[in-house]
């Protein structure tokens, strides 16, 4: 109770808030240009540019100088209300100090770039590949859901095999084959024969029909070249 | 411990019913206690095979749902000692079968036959289901042509998942192919799938082949279960397949061409394996 009456009794407070901010991206240093383009946008929705406070952000401009005198000025005079300037060099500076602009750190570009890669490469993992060790009769689907399919043994009519990553059957594969289901087109399939009905690596397949020639061929193996389908032995 | 053999096949007219006669026969012949259940409810027709039509009086519906004594619904063969038929009901549909009904039926049939054969409905619905959902060995009946290959294959791929042993994880079913109405000579023409070939599809150890024969439509029509004419090739080969399945070890007859000598080759064009079927 101390505390809340103390507070009360205080003139002031800091406290750091969170706010989402409109931010001006500046791709170029000409003032008329600028102008042109945002007396054009503001004129589409004046009620919700009202005073709107907003971020100028620079960091494209590089070298090039930067009058924020004076666009502060045009920004004001459209209805803005510019608080701060972010992706500021060294020489910049200077120049937004002097239209009395807050200094904003830099766009997080960094951090955004694929931040989930990192996490699951910190422990070892298990294999998800999945292993079967009796023949994949018709009718039957087997699918490996986040790894690679190895079947040892035959593959029957009218079987399917669904993999994230490649296929490999020790044995004929006479049903499909479909590898890298979720559109890994590195992923391959394998087979000691080849008498399949159809073939599909990252959702590009072909038909029977299509590989005819190495129908009942041994040692094949079956990958993508150029968005095209190629179906050749792996013991050349 | 009483084997529960499933004779199953996935297409119908292979010769399920003419197996699942013979078989259980066989091993009755052997000495071993053994019963034949008809599971094609709606289409009776191991009864007939059997010979024993006029016999039935209860049926395998009428245990599952209590309203005979076992005793009442089993028919003994007059021809063979240990044998037993379990009729299906020509009126009902295979809905009948509930999975408690069959396994009090065959726990209960369990405690007095030493084989215990389930003559499978065709196709993959419930009578099939039921029939190989107990079993301990499957006989998979095969034609050497290539829809009952492919539907044989899907089979296997039921009793490996579907089946009480799959999905309870215990052993799995003991499977046994057995190619029937195999003619040598329609293979040599390059009519029929070899045995080689249903060998390599289906990856099964084979039982025995039962070679194209006269003699099982003359021993379907007069309910004789072929294996009792010993005379005929057919009958020889479900001898055979009995003696393997008790663990012997025979070579397999019928599966090559035979050379026809020179008067034969005259004379004897239409031999029986020419007949259209």
């Amino acid at each position: 109770m101390a505390a809340q009456q103390n507070n009360i009794t205080r003139p002031c407070q800091l406290k750091g808030s969170l706010f989402t901010l409109t931010v001006l991206h500046l791709y170029t240093d000409d003032l008329q240009k600028i102008q042109r383009e945002l007396s054009a946008t503001v004129e589409r929705a004046p009620q919700f540019f009202q005073q709107a406070p907003v971020v100028i952000d620079v960091h494209l401009l590089g070298s090039s100088s930067v009058d924020f005198v004076s666009l502060v000025k045009l920004l004001k005079q459209l209805g803005l209300s510019p608080v701060g300037v972010r992706g500021l060099n060294d020489t910049l500076t200077p120049h937004a100090l002097e239209a009395n602009l807050a200094l904003l750190p830099n766009a997080p570009n960094t951090l955004r770039e694929e931040p989930q890669l990192v996490a699951p490469a910190t422990t070892s993992m298990p294999s998800k590949n999945l292993i079967i060790h009796q023949p994949i009769r018709s009718g039957q689907q087997v699918y490996a859901k986040e790894g690679d399919l190895i079947v040892i043994g035959a593959v029957s009519h009218g079987a399917e095999l669904l993999a994230l990553g490649n296929i490999h059957v020790y044995g004929a594969l006479r049903g499909r084959a479909l590898a890298g289901i979720h559109g890994d087109k590195q992923a391959r399939i394998f087979c000691q024969t080849l008498e399949a009905e159809m073939l599909s690596i990252a959702g590009l397949y072909q038909l029977s029909d299509d590989f005819l020639a190495h129908q009942h061929q041994h040692h094949i193996q079956v990958y993508l070249e150029s968005e095209r389908l190629v179906v050749d032995s792996y013991m050349k | 411990m009483a084997r529960i053999i499933v004779v199953t096949s996935g297409k119908g007219g292979v010769g399920k019913t003419t197996t699942s006669a013979a078989i259980g026969t066989g091993l009755a012949l052997r000495g071993f206690k053994t019963v034949i259940i008809d599971f094609d409810v709606g289409l009776r027709n191991l009864d007939l095979i059997m010979g024993c039509e006029r016999r039935v009086v209860f049926d395998f519906v009428n245990l599952i749902n209590d309203e005979a004594k076992l005793q009442q619904a089993l028919i003994r063969d007059k021809r063979v000692e240990n044998l037993y038929i379990l009729p299906a009901s020509q009126t009902r549909d295979k809905d009948a079968l509930t999975e408690e009904g069959v396994a009090r039926v065959l726990d209960e049939l369990a405690k007095d036959f030493e084989y215990i054969i389930c003559d499978s409905p065709a196709g993959i619905e419930r009578g099939a289901l039921m029939a190989l959902y107990f079993a301990d060995e499957a006989i998979i009946v095969t034609n050497p042509e290539v829809s009952s290959v492919r539907d044989s294959d899907r089979i296997l791929g039921i009793l490996a998942s579907k089946s009480k042993r799959a999905e309870e994880n215990l052993p799995p079913i003991k499977q046994h192919l057995l190619l029937t109405r195999y003619s040598p000579t329609r293979v040599s023409r390059g009519e029929m799938l070899s045995l080689a070939d249903v060998e390599d599809i289906l990856s099964v150890p084979l039982l025995g082949v039962i070679p194209e024969s006269q003699a099982v439509l003359k021993a379907s029509n007069s309910g004789v279960p072929v294996i009792m004419d010993s005379e005929s090739d057919a009958g020889q080969a479900y001898g055979d397949a009995v003696a393997r399945l008790l663990g012997e070890e025979h070579p397999f007859r019928f599966i090559n061409l035979q050379k026809n000598g020179l008067l034969k080759r005259i004379f004897g064009s239409k031999s029986k394996e020419e007949l259209p079927v």
